[in-house]
C-alpha cells in the first residue's frame, strides 16, 4: 500500500522539489555577479559551441522541407511561390526551433545532468556547500539561464540557415527559383512568427537546462545513478518540449 | 589568439540580433535600412487581409500591412499599414483590398490621388473608394447622355425645318397632294348631296326589309325549328349514308386494286390471257367438229345406232 502511495506520489514530489529548485536559482539572481565568468562559460558551452549541430540540422531540415513541399504541390494550379509561403513559416514556427530542441536536449541536456550528477556522486556539491558556497546559484543558476539566453540565439542561427538550405536546395534543385521562394515567403509573412519562434527557443532553453539541472543535481547512486539522471534529462526534456510546444501554439497562435 | 567568453559571447548575440531583423525587415518587404511611417484604413470588410500582407500602389510593393483589427464598436476592420519612408501617398488616394487569399494571398491596393496633391502625414487614414450609387453612375454618364440628347434634337429642329420648307413652297409635293385630297373630298361631298334622296330610299328599304324578316322569325318561329330540326336529322342520316358509301367505296376500291393486280378468279380471269386463249382455241375445235359433222355425219352416225332392226 505504501509503495503504491509512494508511485502515485512521486511525480508531485518531483515536482515539488524541481520547483524548489529552481525557486532557489531564481532567488540566486542577486549573486550572478559572484558567477559572472561561469555564466559565460555556459554561455559559450551551450550556445556557442551548439552553433555547428543545430545549424546543420537546420540546413537539411529546411532543405528537406522545401523538397518534399514541391513534391506534394505539384499541380499547375497552385503557383510555385507557395512552396516558400511553407517552408518559411513552417521553419519560423516549429521545424527549426523544435528540431534544435531535441538536438540540445541530448546534447547541453545531458551534459549538464552527467556533469551536476558526478559533481553530486563524488560530493563536491557537498564540498561547496561546506566551504559556503550557493551551489544553486554557483551550479543551477548559470547554466539555466545560459539555456534561456542562448537559445534563441540558437533560434536565430537555424532558422537563417535553415531557410537559407531550402531557398538553396529549392533553386540549384531546380524546384523553384530564389526570386519566388522569397515572394511566396513575403506574401504570406506575419511578423509575429518569428517572435513566435523566439518564445519557443526561451521556453524550450528553460526546459532543457532546468530538467537536466534538476535530475543532475538530485542524482543518486553513484555512477549507475549519473547514467540514469542523464539518460532521463534527455528523455523527460523531449516529453517537455513537445507538451509545451503544443501549450505554446494552442495559447499563442 | 585566445578569444574570451565574454567576446564570443557578445559577438553572438549581437550577430543574431542583426540576423534577426535584417530578416524580419526582409521577409516584411521593407527596404532593410530605410525608415517608413504609418497609415490607417477602415474597411467594412477585411476580405482576409493578414498581418504581413503587401501593401501595393500601382502594382509596385510600398509597404506591408502592420496590424488588422476588427473594431466591435463601430463593426468596421481598422488596418494599420506600414509605407516605406521614400513613397509619397498625395491625398485623395484611396485604398482596397484585392486578391484571393487561397492562391495569390490578399493586398492592399492604394489608388493614389491627383499627383499634384500634397502627401499625406504619416498616420493619416485613407478610405476606400466610393461604392457608386445608381444616381453616381449616372452623374458619371450625364455628359455623353446630354451630347447625345443635343444631336437628337439638332436632327429633330432640322427635319421640322425641312417640313416647314415644304409646305411653304407653293411647288412642293406635299402641297400638290394635300390640295388633291381636299379637292376629292369635295367631289364625295357634292356627289352626297346629290343622291341624298336615293340614298334616304335605300336606307328606307333596307329597314323594310329587316323588319319583315324580324317578323317573320318571330312569327313562324316553331315552324322553322321544325324544319331546322328535320333538316339536321336529315343531314345525320346522310351522314351516316356518306360513311357508308365511303366504305363501300373503300371495299370497291380495294376489290378493283385486286382485279387490276390480278388476285382471286376474276383477277386472273380479266388479267390471264391463257383462259381466252383456251377458250378461243377449243370454240375452233368445236367449230371443226361441227363442220365435220354437217359435211362427213356418216362418221359419227356410223356407230349412233340406236334401234338396229336389221
Amino acid at each position: 500500500m505504501s509503495s503504491l502511495l509512494e508511485f502515485l506520489f512521486s511525480p508531485l514530489r518531483a515536482l515539488g522539489r524541481y520547483s524548489i529548485l529552481m525557486a532557489r536559482a531564481a532567488a540566486s539572481l542577486d549573486e550572478i555577479r559572484t558567477y559572472w565568468s561561469n555564466l559565460f562559460d555556459q554561455m559559450v558551452r551551450i550556445g556557442i559551441d551548439s552553433i555547428p549541430i543545430v545549424s546543420l540540422a537546420g540546413a537539411f531540415s529546411g532543405a528537406v522541407l522545401t523538397v518534399q513541399t514541391s513534391y506534394q504541390l505539384e499541380s499547375p494550379f497552385i503557383p510555385r511561390s507557395i512552396i516558400g509561403s511553407i517552408v518559411v513559416p513552417s521553419m519560423m514556427l516549429e521545424l527549426s526551433v523544435v528540431v534544435m530542441g531535441f538536438i540540445l536536449a541530448g546534447r547541453v541536456g545531458a551534459r549538464i545532468a552527467a556533469e551536476l550528477g558526478t559533481m553530486r556522486v563524488s560530493e563536491q556539491i557537498d564540498a561547496l556547500e561546506v566551504m559556503g558556497l550557493n551551489s544553486v546559484g554557483f551550479l543551477v543558476l548559470p547554466r539555466v539561464l545560459a539555456g534561456v539566453l542562448m537559445f534563441p540565439v540558437l533560434y536565430v542561427a537555424s532558422c537563417a540557415i535553415g531557410i537559407g538550405g531550402g531557398v538553396a536546395v529549392g533553386h540549384f534543385g531546380g524546384f523553384i527559383t530564389a526570386g519566388e521562394f522569397m515572394d511566396g515567403a513575403r506574401q504570406f509573412f506575419k511578423p509575429f512568427d518569428p517572435f513566435f519562434g523566439l518564445i519557443k527557443a526561451v521556453t524550450f532553453g528553460f526546459i532543457v537546462t532546468s530538467i537536466a539541472c534538476y535530475k543532475g543535481y538530485y542524482t543518486t547512486s553513484g555512477a549507475e545513478g549519473v547514467g540514469d539522471s542523464t539518460t532521463e534529462a534527455a528523455v523527460l526534456s523531449c516529453v517537455f518540449i513537445l507538451v509545451a510546444d503544443l501549450i505554446l501554439a494552442v495559447t499563442l497562435l | 589568439m585566445q578569444y574570451s567568453n565574454e567576446l564570443k559571447v557578445g559577438a553572438a548575440l549581437i550577430l543574431s540580433v542583426i540576423i534577426f531583423f535584417v530578416g524580419f525587415r526582409f521577409f516584411q518587404d521593407l527596404p532593410l535600412f530605410q525608415g517608413s511611417y504609418m497609415l490607417n484604413a477602415t474597411f467594412e470588410e477585411a476580405s482576409g487581409l493578414g498581418e504581413g500582407n503587401p501593401v501595393e500602389m500601382k502594382g509596385v510593393s510600398v509597404g506591408t500591412v502592420e496590424s488588422v483589427r476588427l473594431d466591435q464598436n463601430d463593426q468596421v476592420v481598422r488596418v494599420q499599414m506600414r509605407i516605406n519612408e521614400d513613397i509619397r501617398v498625395p491625398e485623395g488616394s484611396t485604398v482596397r483590398v484585392t486578391g484571393f487569399s487561397g492562391v495569390t494571398g490578399v493586398r492592399l491596393v492604394i489608388k493614389p490621388g491627383p499627383a499634384d496633391n500634397p502627401p499625406v502625414t504619416a498616420g493619416a487614414t485613407l478610405s476606400p473608394p466610393p461604392q457608386g450609387t445608381v444616381l453616381e453612375r449616372l452623374s458619371d454618364q450625364a455628359p455623353a447622355l446630354a451630347s447625345k440628347a443635343d444631336s437628337v434634337l439638332n436632327s429633330t429642329n432640322t427635319t421640322m425645318r425641312a417640313l416647314s420648307d415644304q409646305l411653304s413652297n407653293p411647288d412642293s409635293d406635299v402641297r400638290t397632294t394635300l390640295q388633291a385630297f381636299r379637292r376629292t373630298m369635295e367631289d364625295v361631298e357634292s356627289i352626297t348631296e346629290a343622291e341624298k334622296e336615293t340614298i334616304r330610299q335605300f336606307l328606307d328599304n333596307l329597314e323594310a326589309v329587316s323588319g319583315d324578316l324580324r317578323e317573320f322569325t318571330g312569327t313562324r318561329g316553331d315552324s322553322l325549328s321544325l324544319a331546322v330540326d328535320r333538316l339536321n336529322r336529315s343531314l345525320t342520316r346522310l351522314d351516316r349514308s356518306l360513311a357508308s358509301f365511303e366504305r363501300s367505296t373503300a371495299t370497291l376500291d380495294t376489290l378493283t386494286t385486286k382485279l387490276n393486280e390480278g388476285e382471286g378468279t376474276m383477277g386472273r380471269l380479266i388479267n390471264d390471257p391463257s383462259l381466252y386463249n383456251r377458250a378461243d382455241s377449243a370454240a375452233a375445235r368445236t367449230n371443226r367438229l361441227l363442220l365435220d359433222f354437217q359435211e362427213n355425219p356418216s362418221r359419227y352416225l356410223e356407230d349412233m345406232t340406236l334401234v338396229k332392226v336389221f
